[in-house]
């Protein structure tokens, strides 16, 4: 279980980027959050896996606690060693390493018998077939989806209790959305692991979680099940594109007033 | 001809140690993005401790040989605790400047302690004499320090290439980042890296105080070695070892033909006018790492 409860984030110690983030994930739930570009996803997420000290960013209130012992403030290596694995944006690896090589690097932090590498790396490649002919492929030459398979393979490698997917859509083909998503689920429910899933898009997200916050500056406005969340007038409007009537909107009717947004953001 | 072949074994020869001290700069370069010239003055160190050990204590070799690595693996867990360590963050040119100042202390603690007199380790700890082969004679002290460099080096790629701890390292050398994300505990990294190039240094001092002599000059041989490292690819070892045992051969060829129609120790100049060219075409020297970018 992990708990963020009222965290404030700094960087720099003057720019004030969360304002008071609540927000739980139990100890196999698939939850999504949204928002709008600079809402503070990716920064909660940082501040999750500690990544925010390497960016002189500090968790200066509140607290972050995994299943009761509190976090925040402890290097990311540390924390990773709980079993809290990022996926950051981007798809960061080792460029010059094969895809192998990147995916026994993600198996390092494993303290477990050395054996179950190879029965680690059988698993990712189940869940990514497409990897399993990519092994001795230099991973910087890899087309973009096979990078995120790849970093994704590379968190499952540390037998993570909970990951956080930083906006795995990224710059990928709708069709190849499709597949990581499905995936995305089918590690979940079968790897019993924790996902907080970062998307913008909002449908892919909202789809695949159980349950959902919406994020804007710098504070979650909005929570529920994510049924709930897609039935919300606001959420349609700002997050899935849909008008009250629950059809795609059309450029040759787009209204020329806003709807205000029923949340105080 | 037999001035020839004889020309490029010996080439080859110091080009080995040039090779040795070239891999650990590399070793540095890779985990840290610092330039580490205090590694000149760890040739100094490691020979005149291995003479310290070796002569004045009349240790056995071996215990000798171990004492200056320890001593080595010590100085360098210093020099990342106090030197580095506090200046992670900071601007990358103000740690490659306090290896610089650490060099010039290395100097000083080497003048302090051992007057900074030329020495020798009574003879050799390698075996004297030569073989001949043909019309060629093979000193065996050369042979035995190009084979001691080359398993060093073989010892040590192997180690990055087949251990866990080794890919932990390959991790850290492509980014930091990453690695801390991956739970790799970068710090370590480095320390482990600062062990293994001091030793690599030590080792290099030694050999080269078997040959040239202990004394403070040992440290020229180090910004040979900077030569190799830059010609070679800042971020490569295979790059390193073929510079430098190129530079070893490049400099004797040099004195050997060129040392009759230039003054004094000009000769020396030349792998770095080697260098120079090298750079004009190959800015990345000639196994940099070319940067992987998408369009």
């Amino acid at each position: 279980m992990l708990e963020l409860e009222n965290i404030e984030v700094k960087y720099l110690n003057t720019i004030l980027v969360l304002k008071g983030v609540n927000l739980s994930l139990g100890d196999d739930t698939l939850a999504c959050l949204l928002g709008a570009n600079g809402a503070g996803k990716s920064t909660t997420l940082k501040a999750i896996s500690g990544l925010l000290r390497t960016e002189e960013g500090a968790v200066t209130d509140g607290s972050i606690r995994y299943n009761g012992t509190e976090i925040h403030n402890r290097w990311p290596e540390d924390i990773a060693a709980l079993g809290i694995l990022q996926v950051v944006e981007g798809r960061h690896m080792a460029e010059h390493l094969t895809v192998e090589e990147n995916l026994r690097a993600g198996g390092l932090i494993y303290k477990g018998p050395r054996s179950q590498m190879a029965k680690d790396l059988e698993m990712v490649y189940s869940y990514f077939p497409r990897l399993s002919s990519l092994k001795e492929r230099t991973a910087g030459y890899c087309s973009g989806g096979e990078q995120q398979m790849m970093v994704m393979g590379r968190s499952l490698m540390g037998h993570p209790n909970v990951v956080l997917l930083d906006e795995p859509s990224l710059g990928l083909a709708p069709l190849l959305v499709q597949e990581i998503a499905g995936i995305i689920k089918r590690i979940n429910e079968t790897e019993k692991v924790a996902i907080l899933l970062v998307e913008q898009n909002a449908i892919m997200g909202l789809n695949l979680a159980s349950y959902g916050y919406v994020m804007e500056n710098g504070r979650i406005v909005l929570d529920g099940p994510a049924e709930t969340l897609k039935g919300n007038e606001d959420v349609k409007q700002f997050y899935l594109g849909l008008t009250g009537i629950g059809q795609k909107r059309s450029y040759r009717d787009v209204k020329h007033y806003k709807r205000r947004k029923r949340w105080l953001g | 001809m037999e001035d020839f072949l004889k020309s490029i074994m010996l080439g080859l020869a110091s080009g080995g140690i040039y090779a040795l001290v070239a891999v650990s700069y590399v070793i540095i370069y890779k985990a840290t993005r610092i330039f580490a010239f205090s590694q000149a003055g760890m040739l100094v160190i490691g020979s005149y401790t291995l003479w310290q050990c070796l002569i004045v204590w009349s240790l056995p070799i071996w215990l000798s040989i171990l004492i200056s690595l320890a001593i080595g693996a010590v100085i360098a867990l210093i020099i990342e605790r106090t030197c580095m360590r506090p200046l992670i963050g900071q601007p990358i040119l103000a740690p490659i400047v306090v290896t610089l100042g650490v060099m010039l202390l290395f100097r000083g603690i080497a003048l302090l302690f051992w007057h900074g007199e030329v020495r020798g380790y009574g003879g050799s700890f390698l075996p004297l004499g030569a073989w001949e082969i043909g019309f060629l004679s093979l000193p065996k002290i050369q042979v035995y320090g190009f084979a001691i460099c080359m398993i060093v080096i073989a010892l040590l790629i192997s180690f990055y290439k087949y251990t866990r701890t080794g890919l932990g390292m390959r991790v850290v050398h492509e980014d930091h980042l990453v690695a801390q994300n991956l739970g790799i505990n970068v710090k370590r990294i480095f320390k482990y890296s600062w062990i293994f190039s001091c030793s690599v240094a030590v080792i290099g001092g030694m050999l080269l105080g078997n040959i040239q002599g202990v004394g403070l000059d040992l440290d020229a041989n180090g910004l040979v070695a900077i030569a190799a490292v830059l010609f070679g690819g800042l971020e490569s070892f295979g790059g390193a070892v073929i510079a430098g045992l190129a530079i070893g051969v490049i400099q004797i060829f040099a004195i050997q033909y060129l040392g009759a129609l230039l003054p004094g120790e000009i000769t020396m100049l030349v792998p770095f006018v080697f260098l120079l060219l090298i750079l004009l075409i190959k800015p990345y020297g000639l196994f940099g790492l070319v940067r992987i970018e998408r369009l």
